[in-house]
């Protein structure tokens, strides 16, 4: 039968709670009445909500580009804010007015409050949970009257699919215009690089890295060939100068006192010369020498000038020989002066190799990126005719709308039961808080331990409050009045809740 | 309840019964018992009842929820405070509590009346709160001679008691308050009122209704005069402060218990038995 509880803090609890029960008697259900009054008197909001998901494309990704898979994960805010415009809005509501009974709102300002009651989320296609991330969304549009909530979500979830395929399609035609653009500029510059290209190699053609080894052994020939022609010019150049010498010994004409003098004229000299060695040189003989030497160079002189006409077959001979000679040593030279200038022309190519190696080297460069990129961009103008054509046809991806915006049968704001519920925690809360507060703040003695613990002496009785039949009485009515206005706030309640929902 | 009953009907039949089950409950034999309770022969005043009732005064014809709640409250006190004055050989109780209005002469007077029906020994209840004299008022009586009339010296000791009709009872109290208490308590009367009591009914049991600890020094004075004293402390109306400060004035005399009134608490007898005092009695045989 003694059956005290083995936690003392419970027990202590206890022992609160039933002295000041009356706290959370009253201040609970009141809380609860009151929340039940507030939830069914504020005016409810009924909430009509679509669902529109990403549809995936029956064709794969693959095929499609970059730009066709977007919507999902990045541009979501941003159709949420090209289709939520206040222009948009306005729209809407010249064509469903969704606030009749506001006429003193101007159609902005009903737009604002379309947007204000708008709410758009992700959710799960399937179980239309709030998801973070997922290819649907939900449109959740929320109006005192149901029949308007369920027009205007309709509405703003045409919006949302109206957006949808008009941007598609125009995003589609702009990706393809631009890519086709690109490919012509690119083009354009292809061309004017094969150009550029053209003229390099025709100015430096013969000195690019391809000709090198055709070039050193042109210059090897012609290197050869020089030196060969040069020995031929030596060769000639001593016959010249042998048929000079032979010439030379020739009389022009027939006439041989031209040779007799010669021949007069050496005997003299040596003469001289003896008696120059022999003799000073006033020496008569000397002297006398020396006269018959200028006569007979002055004869000499005198029947070579006039040479009117060699005649002399033998002289004529050697002279058309050494004229001959001649030429052929012109000749040669100019020959060799080619060949030399040949040999020159290679090497001043071979030297100049590498520096038009490495322009050369650039622009083929230039050349070849160029035509890689046209090349990419011509893939990518196909793809993008591909999916242009792909959108145009409806099968790419798009918005599909999986849950038709309905009537709602019951207001989703406010609350009820998140309200009444609310009302009862705090009830709960505030009734138990105020009686542990009344305790706590309470000056007076409490209890049998609180006794104890006062004293040190353990009570040795405990008589209860007496009550005489007037303060019975005056208790009773007391419950009965607190009971009344229970029953009286559970009608008024009822009441208002009726009125409210009817 | 039927055994009850049958404790209360054996009692009345044999109280060497009941002084066996005492001795056996550890108190000690005392002498004064064994001789019944002289008659007592003082005034008569008829008590009112639709006083008592209204404060909470549990005369036999008081019947109901109240008495019967209080009766067992009031049953278990006397029970204890007699174990307590037996085996410690007092005969002489002051009441008092910290503050006032904290339900002391209430207690008092119903302590008296519990202990009453025990017929082993006359039981004398004088209200020597003389500033504020409240035992006559609520039993809706005025005294035929005041007790402050006894201190000033103008009455004799038999003069000053009455009974109420109720057997082994008798009262000294007043109706009429005076300032001057203190002194009239200091003048030495109450010995002799004492005394006397003794010398009438060796062996009476005691009450002295005295006045709040805190309020004066009333209680200082004939504290001394009692054998042990009883605090009484009102649940919801005694002030925690209140009672610590009156524990310091009570460290140097004989504490013989604390009580607690208007109390909320559930208690456990003696037999282990617990009292819920929201339920309805069913002890209410016990009344009368």
């Amino acid at each position: 039968m003694d059956s005290d509880s083995s936690d003392p803090s419970l027990a202590s609890r206890l022992e609160i709670l039933r002295r000041r029960w009356q706290y959370p008697a009253i201040i609970t259900p009141a809380c609860i009445l009151l929340a039940i009054f507030v939830a069914y008197v504020m005016t409810p909001l009924y909430r009509s909500s679509g669902t529109i998901m990403l549809e995936p494309s029956s064709v794969p990704k693959e095929f499609l580009g970059l730009d066709t898979t977007t919507y999902a994960d990045h541009q979501f805010e941003l159709v949420q804010r090209r289709v939520m415009t206040p222009e948009n809005l306005r729209q809407l509501v010249a064509k469903i007015d969704p606030y009749p009974d506001r006429p003193d709102l101007t159609p902005t300002e009903k737009a604002r409050m379309i947007a204000d009651n708008t709410e758009i989320e992700r959710v799960d296609p399937i179980t239309l949970e709030t998801l973070q991330q997922s290819n649907a969304f939900s449109i959740h549009y929320l109006n005192p009257n149901p029949e308007r909530a369920k027009a205007v979500a309709n509405e703003l979830v045409a919006l949302f699919l109206d957006y949808n395929a008009r941007t598609r399609r125009e995003r589609a035609a702009g990706t393809y215009h631009f890519l086709q653009s690109e490919a012509q500029k690119l083009a354009e510059s292809i061309r004017g690089m094969e150009a550029k290209l053209a003229e390099f190699k025709a100015k430096y053609g013969d000195a690019l890295p391809q000709a090198q080894a055709r070039n050193l052994q042109a210059q090897d020939m012609a290197q050869r060939d020089y030196d060969s022609t040069m020995a031929q010019v030596r060769l000639a150049e001593q016959r010249v100068s042998m048929l000079q010498l032979q010439l030379n010994d020739l009389s022009p004409t027939l006439v041989g006192a031209v040779a007799d003098r010669r021949t007069e004229l050496a005997t003299l000299r040596a003469e001289l010369a003896a008696a120059e060695q022999r003799y000073t040189q006033d020496h008569p003989d000397v002297r006398r020498l020396r006269r018959a030497i200028a006569e007979l160079a002055a004869q000499d002189q005198a029947t070579r000038a006039p040479a009117a006409k060699p005649d002399n077959p033998e002289y004529l001979r050697v002279s058309a020989e050494l004229d001959a000679a001649k030429r052929d040593l012109n000749a040669l030279r100019a020959h060799a002066n080619r060949a030399l200038q040949q040999v020159q022309d290679y090497s001043r190519r071979l030297a100049s190799t590498p520096t038009v190696e490495k322009e050369y080297a650039q622009l083929a460069r230039n050349y070849e990126l160029a035509q890689e990129s046209f090349r990419e961009v011509q893939a990518k103008l196909t793809e993008a005719d591909l999916a242009r054509s792909l959108v145009a046809e409806e099968q790419g991806e798009r918005f599909t709308l999986i849950r038709d915006p309905g009537t709602p049968s019951s207001p989703a704001v406010p609350n009820r039961l998140g309200i009444i519920l609310l009302g009862f925690v705090l009830g709960t809360a505030l009734g138990f808080g105020a009686a542990m507060f009344a305790e706590l703040s309470d000056p007076t003695v409490r209890g049998a331990s609180d006794l104890q613990l006062l004293t040190g002496h353990t009570m040795i009785a405990a008589v209860p409050a007496l009550l005489n039949s007037s303060e019975r009485r005056s208790r009773r009515l007391r419950f009965a009045c607190v009971v009344g206005a229970f029953s009286a706030a559970i009608i008024a309640v009822g009441a208002a809740v009726l009125s409210a929902s009817s | 309840m039927i055994i009850e009953q049958a404790i209360e009907r054996m009692r009345r039949q044999s109280p060497n019964t009941q002084r066996a089950a005492l001795s056996v409950s550890g108190m000690r034999r005392d002498d004064t018992l064994t001789a019944p309770p002289v008659e007592l022969k003082f005034a008569r005043v008829d008590y009112d009842l639709d006083t008592c009732e209204r404060c909470h005064i549990l005369v036999p014809e008081t019947d109901g929820n109240e008495t019967a709640t209080g009766a067992t409250a009031y049953r278990m006190l006397r029970t204890r405070v007699l174990h307590l004055m037996r085996s410690n050989r007092w005969s002489t109780l002051a009441l008092t509590s910290p503050g006032a209005g904290e339900g002391k002469s209430v207690t008092a007077l119903n302590l008296a009346l519990s202990l009453a029906r025990e017929q082993n020994q006359n039981v004398f209840l004088i209200d020597l709160d003389m500033s504020n004299p409240s035992v006559c008022a609520y039993l809706g009586i005025a005294p035929p001679r005041g007790i402050v009339h006894f201190f000033a010296g103008q009455v004799e000791p038999q003069q000053v008691f009455f009974t109420i009709g109720i057997e082994r009872l008798a009262l000294a109290g007043g109706i009429e308050a005076t300032p001057y208490s203190s002194e009239l308590l200091a003048s030495g009367r109450l010995e002799l009122l004492l005394k006397y009591v003794q010398s009438v009914s060796p062996g009476a049991l005691i009450l002295l209704d005295l006045p709040p600890v805190l309020a004066t020094d009333d209680f200082l004075v004939a504290a001394p005069r009692a054998d042990a004293t009883l605090l009484v402390i009102a649940e919801g109306l005694t002030r925690r402060d209140g009672v610590v400060r009156a524990m310091e004035v009570l460290s140097g005399f004989t504490l013989a218990g604390v009580m607690l009134n208007r109390s909320r608490e559930r208690v456990t007898d003696y037999y282990g038995r617990r009292y819920y005092y929201t339920k309805r009695s069913t002890s209410a045989a016990h009344a009368r």
